[in-house]
């Protein structure tokens, strides 16, 4: 599609939302000056960004380019798009927090969100490229009955998104709120309006490209502070972890596990939803068809295991620099000794500590930026799943027309930016930490198994998958409902129905016996047709011969 | 050289040999990563004293070393199978797509 001339107006128009909203917000305290300099760096990266999607519009024409960049993409740079993707603000300050509160705890998350990617390189990356094209429903459905499949992918897809998605939303406004002094609704509102500008003009192209300068960005900050906080203890770990011990109230207990996991069932589970969801998360699926084929699919998943890995031992040292170097200081904290925003502003202060106005500036800005990327990932996962998968599977009924399909794309491209906006400004009070484990939950316990399975297992049949699929998609969200995180935490009652904070060990093991004994128990006609399509489709997973071609199925 | 349909890929003695390697090494790989994580997991719930003790005189504890292992681990299993993957794999793949005329 076109872009549009007024599309270039766009950086007008935020650069005077964004300095009117933040010269009429509340200035409530003194340090709140160094907004300036966050602000005129993030509306540098939203004017290169907009100039991108600017650019990236006159280059989206069909399908292919929508959904999957043109194919384009190189192996590294999609490794870095889909480290980016994991690189979110909730990981950053999130993993950053949780190590400055309680050391080691940080630790675990980190290793939690890395263990998946060599399970997916593993059994996911290749045959997934070289099945399907643009969203995994076309390679859980390529031999089983595309409409039953489609819905249940897509739905397991959208709950994925669309809880992932409000996560990102609220802690992007709790953030933008404390750093830059935007009002709470301004700042979801001008997440929600540029992340649905980057998706609806410039596709799989733009949110590539915003995801990669991000991820420079974030990188190069990250390892700025890490560098700045190991040469204040002479680049000796030692010294840095003998200092944190010594400042931290909890003494030598920040060096060993704490409170995070303490009864086994709950920490199988918290790393079976982890590692597995990972291998289910549709926005990170869906980035294995912007590649060529599987050796840049293999290649991109090397490189973002690399990159993560990094970033995570970044964080880890950025968390204990902060042990150090903010409890020493008494003007990051409150009257009441807390630290000012809570302990997810661990990061951002440190940054202050480290760097003065200017670094605390550039960390803002990079992490309203990498607020940006990823909401505009998830968006795009969620738009194709019910342009590609739900209108052209229901409504079209297979009958190919990418120009209906594309526009119906941007159609749900806007919804669901405005459904972001009013969830993210109806949630605004509630506690949503719960939000992304129930989308990694929900990613582990319906779409990796029929994924994997599809993949692998001859004997999968379109009932088998079906039910198993949502008895895990239901499983794993009336868990999380009747478990602590949402009925004690969000709804107040004095205890859970469900005791564990992480069901995915249940609802997991549900989908995979489910799906096993329906489609074994399946002996109709059409169970036959699609147990012996297997050996062609499990030729074209493994060689990728015929994957070039244009797939009508 | 004649050209075979897709239909007898299966029967190729490449496809075979590229199958049973790539099965053998990646659910290998696959199952070591994961028991490797959940011993550290299940160290993790049963054992938080133990990961919590010193290496000799310092405060760096096991478990640091341990959990900063796992994420070396992780990244070097990525870069062994892509490495056998793009040396061993690959050339199996292009002799196939060869033989289909491709």
């Amino acid at each position: 599609m076109k872009a549009p001339q007024w599309l270039l107006l766009l950086p007008v128009f935020f650069c005077s939302i964004l300095f009117s909203a933040a010269a009429s917000a509340e200035i409530g305290t003194p340090d709140r000056a160094y907004n300036i300099t966050a602000i005129a760096m993030f509306v540098g990266f939203v004017l290169v960004t907009l100039g991108i999607t600017y650019w990236a519009a006159r280059r989206t024409k069909t399908a292919k380019d929508f959904y999957a960049a043109g194919g384009g993409i190189t192996g590294f740079q999609n490794g870095l798009a889909i480290a980016g993707d994991f690189m979110s603000a909730a990981s950053f300050l999130g993993i950053a927090g949780l190590v400055y509160l309680s050391g080691f705890d940080g630790l675990i998350y980190a290793i939690g969100f890395l263990v998946g990617w060599p399970i997916v390189l593993l059994l996911i990356a290749e045959p997934l490229r070289n099945l399907g094209r643009y969203t995994f429903a076309d390679v859980a459905s390529f031999r089983l009955k595309q409409k039953p499949i489609r819905i249940l992918a897509a739905s397991g897809s959208l709950v994925t998104v669309i809880f992932y998605l409000i996560a990102q939303m609220v802690g992007a406004g709790k953030l933008i709120e404390v750093l830059f002094g935007l009002p709470y609704e301004v700042a979801v509102l001008i997440v929600g309006v540029l992340m649905t500008l980057y998706v609806t003009f410039g596709g799989m192209l733009a949110t590539t490209w915003v995801q990669l300068i991000k991820a420079v960005l974030l990188l190069f900050g990250a390892s700025l502070m890490a560098i700045l906080v190991l040469a204040s203890f002479n680049f000796n770990p030692e010294t840095m972890f003998a200092s944190a011990v010594e400042v931290h109230k909890s003494g030598a207990a920040i060096m060993a596990p704490g409170t995070l996991v303490s009864d086994p069932i709950s920490a199988i589970s918290l790393g079976i939803a982890l590692m597995f969801g990972t291998a289910g998360l549709p926005h990170i699926l869906m980035r294995f068809f912007t590649v060529r084929d599987a050796v840049q699919a293999r290649r991109s998943v090397f490189y973002a295991t690399g990159f993560i890995g990094y970033f995570y031992i970044l964080t880890f040292i950025i968390g204990f620099g902060a042990i150090v170097l903010l409890l020493n200081n008494p003007g990051y904290f409150d009257t009441t000794g807390a630290l000012i925003g809570g302990g997810n502003m661990a990061a951002v202060h440190l940054s202050h500590a480290l760097g003065g106005d200017l670094l605390l500036g550039f960390i803002s800005a990079v992490a309203f930026a990498t607020i940006l990327a990823v909401v505009s990932g998830l968006t795009l996962a969620g738009s194709s799943a019910i342009s590609h998968d739900l209108y052209a599977t229901l409504f079209l009924k297979g009958a190919h027309n990418e120009k209906k399909e594309i526009r119906v794309s941007k159609i749900a491209t806007i919804t669901l930016g405005v459904i972001a906006v009013l969830l993210g400004i109806v949630f605004e009070e509630q506690n949503v930490a719960f939000m992304v484990g129930l989308a990694f939950c929900v990613a582990a316990s319906a779409n990796f198994p029929i994924l994997l399975l599809s993949m692998y297992w001859r004997k999968l049949t379109t009932r088998g998958a079906v039910i198993g699929g949502a008895l895990g998609l239901f499983t794993a969200a009336i868990l999380v409902i009747l478990g602590p995180t949402v009925w004690v935490d969000a709804f107040n009652f004095e205890e859970a129905i469900f005791p564990y904070k992480y069901p995915a060990i249940f609802s997991v093991s549900i989908a995979f016996v489910a799906t096993w004994l329906f489609s074994v128990l399946d002996k109709s006609l059409a169970a036959q047709a699609e147990q012996q399509a297997f050996d062609a489709q499990f030729v074209r997973a493994q060689t990728g011969i015929g994957a070039d071609e244009a797939v009508d199925h | 050289m004649t050209t075979i349909s897709r239909d007898q890929i299966q029967h190729l003695p490449e496809y075979q040999t590229l199958i049973h390697a790539r099965r053998r090494l990646t659910w290998l790989l696959a199952a070591t990563v994961i028991v490797v994580y959940f011993s550290l997991i299940l160290s993790i719930a049963f054992a938080p004293e133990y990961l919590g003790t010193p290496i000799g005189s310092g405060v760096t504890s096991i478990g640091i070393v341990l959990g900063m292992g796992m994420i070396l681990f992780c990244f070097l299993v990525t870069g062994f199978y892509v490495y056998y993957a793009n040396h061993v794999l690959e050339p199996l793949t292009a002799r196939i797509a060869q033989k289909v005329g491709q």
